[in-house]
């Protein structure tokens, strides 16, 4: 148990920007058609403001903050 | 004892400070309670409100925003034991309260209760206190980009200072898993309503957590050193009615005397001034006589 939560940690304090860009950035851009310039669908779903999202986190995360 | 009793004239002793104190530190907290599950309550009205489109999302921003500026201080007062008084069958009540005021602001109370209790015990210290990252900030501005950033970085420095102390590790442990559980409802919740988890939760988030650091943080310490009755200054605002900050001109009682109700600190500090001017606090002798129902405005 204390294995799953070291490591679920490591992941997120790791990666944990990453996810934020792509699930909560990207889902927001997605609304906004605005970001929705250019169409990369896969299965109906716009790529594009989900690759925006995680663009922004890897950026966020080797910058070591989002500001 | 972290400050100097000498030249201090015995009516003026930390003994009969503290029995002017304890005066203040019995009442039942019911209106905090109030406040703090009642901002969690309309704060989730509003998600069911905007929803269904009962009311606009603007509106429902405000609404929220509202509540996250007044979620902080009712768990506060949780993090001090202020509903239990050391009454154990009592205890549940700072535990609920602490938890269920936090939500809008989507903090883990543990880690709250944890690094505040931190925060308490060292004050203005660079290397030791969780809110040093707010106070070493030189204008609001400053604040406001600290508390978009997150305290993530921070926190993990100054775990690392404290990780011997087993109370806290234990704490911050349990609070760990409470934010990994709130942060992934918010990336659900983000998929299934993108704009109002942005701004019936996200920036309301950032907006209170700005109000408190500005004004729980920043103002009442800033600038100022280490030690008791040296960390902690009473100030007022031009035209700014203590009422719109939390009272927070008033945060240095707090700090002298944690188990004083926040409504009852007023008068607490009207009995307690003559104390507060022996001792040198930065500001006391700008406390006016009369503190309750004072806006405390500087005209």
């Amino acid at each position: 148990m204390n294995a799953l939560v070291e490591s679920l940690s490591d992941h997120i304090e790791n990666w944990g920007m990453v996810w934020f860009g792509l699930i909560f950035l990207g889902s927001i851009f997605n609304e906004f058609s605005l970001f929705n310039a250019l169409n990369i669908s896969v299965f109906d779903i716009n790529l594009f403001p989900y690759i925006l999202g995680l663009i922004i986190g890897l950026v966020a995360k080797y910058r070591g903050g989002w500001i | 004892m972290r400050f100097d009793n000498s030249n201090i004239p015995a009516e003026f002793s930390f003994q009969k400070e503290k029995e002017v104190a304890r005066k203040f530190a019995q009442r039942f907290q019911w209106e905090m309670m109030l406040i703090g599950i009642g901002q969690a309550l309309v704060w989730l009205s509003t998600w069911f409100l905007v929803i269904n489109n009962y009311i606009s999302l603007f509106v429902g921003f405000i609404l929220a925003s509202m509540c996250a500026c007044l979620a902080y201080l009712p768990s506060h007062e949780a993090q001090h034991g202020n509903y239990s008084r050391g009454n154990k069958k009592k205890r549940w009540l700072d535990t609920l309260i602490g938890h269920v005021s936090l939500i809008t602001l989507m903090y883990p109370y543990r880690i709250m209760q944890a690094t505040h209790m931190k925060h308490h015990a060292n004050t203005n210290n660079p290397e030791k206190d969780f809110d040093y990252g707010i106070v070493s900030c030189k204008n609001p501005w400053e604040v406001f980009l600290y508390t978009l950033q997150g305290p993530d970085k921070a926190y993990k420095e100054y775990y690392d200072v404290h990780k011997g102390d087993k109370n806290f590790v234990n704490r911050f442990s349990r609070g760990l898993l409470v934010s990994w559980v709130q942060k992934f409802v918010q990336l659900v919740l983000v998929v299934i309503f993108p704009l109002e988890t942005l701004f019936l939760w996200f920036l309301p988030r950032k907006i209170g957590t700005f109000y408190t650091a500005l004004n729980f943080s920043w103002f009442p310490h800033q600038g100022l050193e280490v030690g008791r009755y040296k960390d902690s200054k009473f100030y007022m605002f031009k035209y700014m009615p203590r009422y719109l900050t939390h009272s927070m001109q008033l945060h240095f009682v707090h700090h002298l005397h944690p188990n004083i109700g926040h409504h009852d600190e007023p008068r607490a500090i009207e009995e307690l001034k003559p104390f507060l001017i022996a001792r040198g606090l930065p500001g006391a002798e700008e406390i006016p006589d009369r503190v309750t129902y004072n806006p405390l405005v500087k005209i």
